[in-house]
């Protein structure tokens, strides 16, 4: 499998931020419960035997899971495997919870969790909260992840998972190869392995795949380059959610963007629309509020347009804004830009755009985990980008509660515009047990950040990836919570080539 | 017209009516229902509407929200949402106004912003802020309710075009005037039907009485039920036994009579005979004899012996007188002149013969009677005119007579006509049979035995005309008697 970067920023799933990091998460490790394969609408049960329904125990949210029996860690050379138990789970959660130890601490805050059995936990929930918004966190996805944190022989720390692959080796600078778990506890794969290819070359991961060296890649959101998959008969072109939403976010705590008129000045100079040229028809579409619309809460665009708050492209009032805010001939800023195709192609569209209004914008293009971190660290005064959150609590919290700001944050997540107008409309909802209110709650908590042009929305844009004909996921592909089509115990490739399988 | 035709010509209309009068007065109650029910309907959607709306702006009161502006605008635009999914039937819809009554919202986008303030109807709605209306709105009536939501300052709208409201029960309303229409075609034929259950055997009663008329007493009319009109049936058809019965016996009765009266009409004809016979051979012998046996008495007598010759004489005179006497009833007891002569001389001579007695003149007119009819029944003939003649001069005092023989093909028809002073042939019928008399009882039975009947037309001061006809075989000489 050829993705599109040249490397992993962890091999810690509750770290995980990124495509590569999830696509490796979701094949190592379990949740409680999961969003059915190549199906993330539906969730069935995963390591627990069913999914609970909360009991009010002396007035507080609990949800009471049960293990499955003979689930087991993946084991190392010369190691016995062990078993999961409760307290493994509940461990797990403790790390998921940890600042130190993950990057999702705050969807867990409230929450806390007790062994009660071999086989069993309870969580205590409080305040209450939504199925909606409870049962992702328990969930094959970020902190829900169960994982085993191990010793080597070398004292060094390895986390283990009970997924259908692992990892014996860490990755290098080209691969890393991931060994089929033979005791998994849904069978043992049908595939021997997953050999990860870094190749964030559109193209080389392109040849790799035409010349058959590779069976699935990371497709590019490039027209021209989707373009050249037509005439190749032995591959196929996936195209599935879940959708990654791509948001302008602006740092409103330094200079200039702390002035509300620059900001408002970008997005009337912003045309969201070229922001979808580069990717061709079908495969993004524009958005107006910063939630998508697809996902409670998201804002459509009529209504938005209602409101007077998308920002339609106009030049002369961007340029009056710039001008009352004091920056009538512009300034420059420097920003760094992955070397994922989509991100380089709307930072150069927006390099573009702002040109326009005397901004100009230096781009500085490095790889896709430096600019991870080069982002968390305040680089960028303007932030492009592309994420999917379970939920539209996760997403606002993450990416504009105070306590989620970059590198001042209780909890740093992604608030990278260090924004905290809307924390207590994000709380309400959160503890608003009426799905409606907590829908409303978090339109106008959107509808406050578009007032005060906190974020910019552009598109979102679907999974898309590239097969042979020979590859069979084992699932029919609709969304996917792990960003790619997912290998489980029942993909196969009919055409033996490669060597692990 | 017949009685069943008459039945439906009463119970048609009434049906009919009635049927109509149900469909509309159900019709208007139907409508006065479903006018309080789209009231009611209306108000309650109104209700929903200002809930929707006061629901959005207590939301952003709830949760502090207040301060972010467009949150305003999108707690107005989630109330418009609201509003537009609240449904009145397929036409009704809830719209806003402004205070100016410009349209803030409406199903329709192209109206909003259309001015309404200039209408009528929203003066009142300016001024009442809550109420009804009945208004005319691209030129289709309206239902409609409103209310007033201070603090956004929107008139609410709930509305519904009367068609639609109505809608149902202009379907209702042909669906019940077909049913009047088909109810009235169903009661026609039920009535038709029954009347003519009920009146086919009084109809088979009416025939029956037709034919009971004519004299067909065989007549049985068939039972058809047990009700009232069986058991008439039944009666009619023990009447008709009856009648025949006594028909039968009454007809047995009438030919006895009839040959009673034939023998002793006869047996009258024979003894007058008689009496004439014997009168004639032997009282008008004897005073024939008497006669001369006083002439030669007389003869006998001296010249001298004047008072006894004249004795004589005038015996002998009494002698011829009462000789003539007896000649004469002899002739009125048998008018053997018919033997003799005819029929019309024998007429001839009675009329000459009551022109000595009484003042009176007559026309006969009775060519060839003797050579068809035999002396028997010229005789019959003869005492009928008798009879007429008779009573015309005693009681009718009639001076003129015209007695005339028409021969027609196989009858002979004979009349006589009188000036007189007629009579009141109804009030003679009312009389008894001691007041009547025999005379016209006589006279009809002899025509009767003639094989015909008599015809009478008389009324008071206008004469009377006295008519019989007496048929005659084709080909023969005499008739039969």
């Amino acid at each position: 499998m050829g993705i599109h970067v040249s490397k992993f920023n962890t091999l810690d799933p509750h770290k995980a931020a990124s495509t590569s990091d999830r696509i490796l998460a979701d094949m190592v490790y379990n949740g409680l419960i999961r969003f059915q394969p190549g199906n993330s609408r539906q969730m069935e049960p995963d390591l627990a035997v069913e999914i609970p329904e909360p009991v009010m125990v002396r007035g507080k949210q609990t949800w009471t899971f049960q293990l499955k029996k003979d689930i087991f860690f993946q084991k190392y050379p010369g190691e016995t495997a062990d078993k999961l138990t409760a307290l493994d789970v509940c461990k797990s959660f403790i790390k998921a919870a940890d600042p130190e130890r993950s990057a999702y601490t705050g969807g867990y805050e409230g929450i806390s969790v007790v062994v009660t059995g071999p086989r069993t936990l309870r969580f205590t929930v409080d305040p209450p909260q939504s199925p909606l918004l409870f049962l992702p966190k328990v969930a094959n996805y970020a902190g829900g992840f169960i994982v085993k944190e191990t010793v080597d022989e070398r004292g060094m720390l390895r986390l283990k998972g009970t997924g259908p692959f692992y990892f014996i080796n860490p990755p290098d600078d080209h691969h890393l190869l991931l060994h089929a778990h033979d005791d998994y506890f849904r069978g043992k794969p049908l595939l021997g392995g997953v050999d990860i290819h870094f190749l964030p070359d559109a193209d080389q991961r392109l040849s790799a795949i035409v010349d058959n060296k590779m069976d699935v890649i990371v497709g590019e959101p490039d027209a021209r380059w989707l373009h050249r998959i037509k005439d190749q008969k032995d591959l196929r072109l996936d195209n599935f959610g879940v959708s990654e939403t791509v948001n302008l976010y602006f740092n409103t705590s330094i200079s200039p963007f702390s002035d509300i008129r620059v900001r408002k000045a970008v997005a009337y100079a912003v045309d969201r629309n070229q922001f979808l040229t580069p990717f061709g028809p079908g495969l993004v579409y524009s958005i107006f509020s910063p939630v998508p619309p697809y996902m409670p809460g998201g804002l459509k665009e009529q209504e938005i347009k209602t409101l007077g708050l998308d920002y339609g492209t106009n030049l002369n009032k961007a340029k009056q804004l710039m001008g009352e805010a004091g920056v009538k001939d512009g300034f420059k800023m420097d920003v760094v830009v992955s070397e994922v195709g989509s991100f380089s192609n709307n930072y150069r569209t927006l390099q573009a755009q702002l040109a326009t209004i005397n901004i100009t914008m230096t781009l500085h293009l490095v790889d896709h985990a430096t600019m991870h971190r080069l982002i968390r660290q305040d680089f960028n005064p303007i932030v492009i980008y592309e994420a999917f959150r379970p939920n539209t609590d996760e997403f606002l919290s993450h990416f504009f509660h105070s306590s989620a700001t970059i590198s001042s944050g209780k909890s740093p997540a992604t608030n990278f515009s260090h924004y905290k107008g809307i924390d207590e409309l994000i709380e309400t909802a959160r503890l608003e047990r009426f799905t409606s209110r907590q829908i409303k709650l978090w339109e106008y908590a959107q509808i406050k950040l578009l007032e005060e042009m906190v974020v910019y929305p552009l598109h979102h844009k679907n999974q898309i990836y590239v097969r042979r004909n020979t590859v069979d996921y084992g699932h029919p592909i609709v969304s996917t919570m792990a960003l790619y089509p997912q290998f489980t115990e029942k993909t196969t490739i009919q055409r033996h080539r490669n060597s692990l399988q | 017209m017949k009685i069943h035709h008459k039945l439906l010509g009463v119970t048609l209309p009434i049906a009919l009516i009635a049927l109509l009068m149900g469909s509309y007065v159900t019709f208007h109650l139907s409508q006065q229902a479903l006018h309080h029910i789209a009231q009611r309907w209306l108000e309650t959607r109104l209700d929903e509407a200002i809930h929707v709306v006061h629901q959005q702006e207590t939301f952003l009161r709830m949760y502090g929200i207040t301060n972010i502006h467009a949150g305003t605008h999108k707690a107005q635009y989630d109330a418009m949402q609201g509003l537009a999914a609240i449904q009145i039937g397929e036409r009704g819809y809830v719209y806003i106004l402004d205070v100016k009554g410009n349209i803030l919202f409406h199903p329709r986008p192209e109206l909003i912003g259309t001015p309404m303030g200039q209408t009528p109807w929203f003066y009142r709605v300016q001024q009442q802020k809550k109420g009804e209306l009945n208004y005319t709105w691209q030129g289709e009536k309206h239902l409609g309710k409103f209310d007033y939501f201070e603090p956004w300052g929107w008139f609410i709208v709930a509305t519904d075009p009367y068609n639609e409201i109505h809608g149902s029960l202009n379907k209702t309303r042909n669906y019940l005037l077909g049913m009047a229409l088909w109810g009235s075609i169903l009661i026609a034929f039920f009535i038709i039907v029954m009347t003519r259950n009920i009146f086919n055997p009084l109809q088979l009663l009416v025939k029956g009485a037709e034919k009971v008329k004519q004299g067909e007493l065989n007549i049985q009319i068939p039972i058809q039920s047990n009700d009232e009109m069986g058991n008439l049936s039944r009666v009619f058809n023990a009447m008709a036994q009856e009648l025949k019965k006594n028909l039968e016996t009454l007809q047995t009765s009438e030919q006895q009579l009839h040959y009673l009266n034939s023998q002793l009409l006869t047996a009258q004809e024979d003894e007058r005979k008689r009496i004439s016979t014997e009168l004639h051979d032997e009282v008008g012998q004897s005073l024939t004899v008497m006669k001369l046996k006083m002439i030669m008495m007389e003869e006998g007598l001296a010249t001298k012996d004047h008072a006894t010759k004249k004795e004589c004489e005038e015996m002998v005179q009494y002698i011829d007188m009462t000789i003539e006497n007896v000649r004469r009833l002899c002739r009125d007891l048998t008018p053997t002149v018919i033997t003799d002569l005819g029929l019309a001389a024998a007429l001839m001579w009675l009329i000459e013969n009551m022109e000595h007695h009484f003042d009176i003149a007559a026309d006969i007119d009775l060519n060839n009677v003797d050579e068809i009819l035999s002396q028997e029944r010229q005789l019959l003939v003869y005492r009928i005119f008798q009879e007429a003649l008779s009573n015309a001069v005693k009681h009718a005092k009639a001076s003129r007579f015209e007695l005339t023989a028409t021969q027609a093909q196989h009858k002979l028809i004979f009349s006589i006509q009188d000036n007189g002073k007629g009579f009141d042939m109804g009030h003679v019928r009312c009389r008894s049979f001691e007041e009547r008399g025999l005379g016209l009882a006589t006279m009809q039975e002899r025509a009767r035995m003639l094989g015909g009947n008599i015809e009478i037309k008389t009324s008071p001061g206008c004469g009377t005309r006295l008519q019989f006809t007496v048929p005659v075989d084709k080909g023969s000489k005499h008739g039969n008697l």
